[in-house]
């Protein structure tokens, strides 16, 4: 990093190095900008330079131990007060808990490693970041609509677990409920997300696609259940004449909400977008 | 208390920052050792360093490495033009917002809200 740095023991560079990195490694979990995190490194580096200078009757693997106790442990640095991609600051910049370390074995310690805790809240942290970013409306390049994506998944686990609970003929034990309260809140959760990524996508004039899948999502379950209720009324009735009648019926209804769902969502985003 | 404290400060580093480069160019460790003689803000690197580094994303500050004497070359940083805009405007809301608790804490509401009696 240094251009110009004096000689120095290879061990004490070492140590110096380490420091660095870690407080490279806290700003690249927290995703600083390649530039921020150069900018913040060769600072450090550059005060500790200082530091050492102003300790010239100190042998310099004495004069680094004290100044890397004194200076600020790496995970200080995270949640850097409005550095790009950084969470919310803890006091001074510092994270909630994380105190200057006064001992030389505590800040090599902390040099080379963060707490499991910590680690622990910058992937939950990370994760959370990721995920609103995936979500958000994108104003740079094309991508299949989030809420339809979601919503396939969502729907491909409901229908499965459908399945697998029809075929398991059994009383549901705890895990098959909750199974089975995942899928069956598919039933809202895929519909409203259909309809949620229909009007991304009619809003995004491009930049999110997946109409049909959106449209699928949205009137799937719907479907299911009118079918569903259809052939519950027709096979009330009697008569065996019927079954040809409530085929058609069904099939009739089926074509009519199609039409429907298309005439209302497709056709007059066709006509602003232009593709889909 | 000391929660409370800490976010005050946290909330004036940028401004005491600006304020130092308001009169020179300086390099991060010196405008830390600045802060820390003229001011009782205890400011760390770990604050200050990302602060510069935000003012110089956002072309408050231009940078001019020049070599140290010590080690590496050192970055001297200097206002721009937004930056001492940017310094007027928050330097005036800082009074606005100082006169104001002040007013509070010296118990001048009462008179300050009152109508003024009319003739």
């Amino acid at each position: 990093m240094s251009q110009a740095a004096p000689s120095l023991p290879d061990d004490v560079r070492r140590r110096i190095d380490d420091h660095l990195d870690a407080i490279e490694r806290v700003l690249l979990a927290g995703e600083v900008s390649r530039t921020e995190r150069r900018t913040i490194v060769d600072e450090v580096e550059t005060q500790i330079y200082d530091m050492l200078a102003a300790r010239p009757e100190q042998d310099p693997a004495t004069a680094v131990t004290a100044i890397l106790a004194a200076l600020d442990p790496p995970a200080a640095y995270a949640g850097s007060p409005g550095l790009t991609g950084q969470g919310s600051p803890g006091p001074c910049g510092q994270p909630e808990g994380t105190t200057t370390s006064s001992a030389a074995s505590e800040q090599a310690a902390a040099a080379s490693d963060m707490s499991k805790p910590f680690r622990e809240g910058l992937l939950i942290g990370n994760l959370r970041r990721q995920w609103r970013r995936w979500w958000s409306p994108s104003s740079s390049h094309r991508r299949v609509s989030p809420p339809a994506v979601v919503g396939a998944v969502w729907a491909g686990l409901a229908l499965f677990l459908a399945l697998m609970s029809a075929a398991a003929h059994r009383p549901p034990d705890p895990l098959i409920g909750l199974l089975l309260l995942v899928g069956l809140s598919g039933i809202v959760g895929v519909t409203v997300l259909g309809f949620v990524a229909v009007r991304r996508i009619r809003r995004s004039e491009g930049r999110e696609y997946g109409l049909p899948l959106a449209l699928v999502e949205a009137f799937l379950f719907p479907t299911i259940l009118a079918n569903l209720a259809l052939i519950g009324l027709l096979s009330a009735t009697d008569g065996a004449g019927l079954v040809v009648l409530a085929g058609l019926i069904i099939i009739a209804a089926n074509i009519a909400l199609g039409r429907y769902a298309w005439r209302r969502f497709g056709t007059r985003f066709l006509d602003r977008v232009g593709s889909y | 208390m000391q929660g409370w404290v800490t976010q005050l400060r946290k909330g004036l580093v940028e401004l005491s920052v600006m304020k130092v480069l308001d009169r020179d160019e300086a390099y991060g460790y010196q405008i830390l050792q600045t802060l820390n003689a003229a001011t009782r803000l205890e400011l760390t690197e770990s604050t200050l360093y990302p602060v510069l580094a935000r003012l110089a994303r956002d072309g408050l500050v231009i940078v001019r490495p020049a070599p140290s004497p010590t080690g590496p070359p050192r970055r001297y940083y200097r206002l721009t033009a937004a930056g001492h805009a940017r310094l007027k405007e928050m330097t005036s809301h800082w009074i606005g917002v100082r006169d104001a608790v002040d007013h509070l804490l010296n118990g001048d509401t009462h008179e300050s809200s009152s109508p003024q009696p009319a003739g």
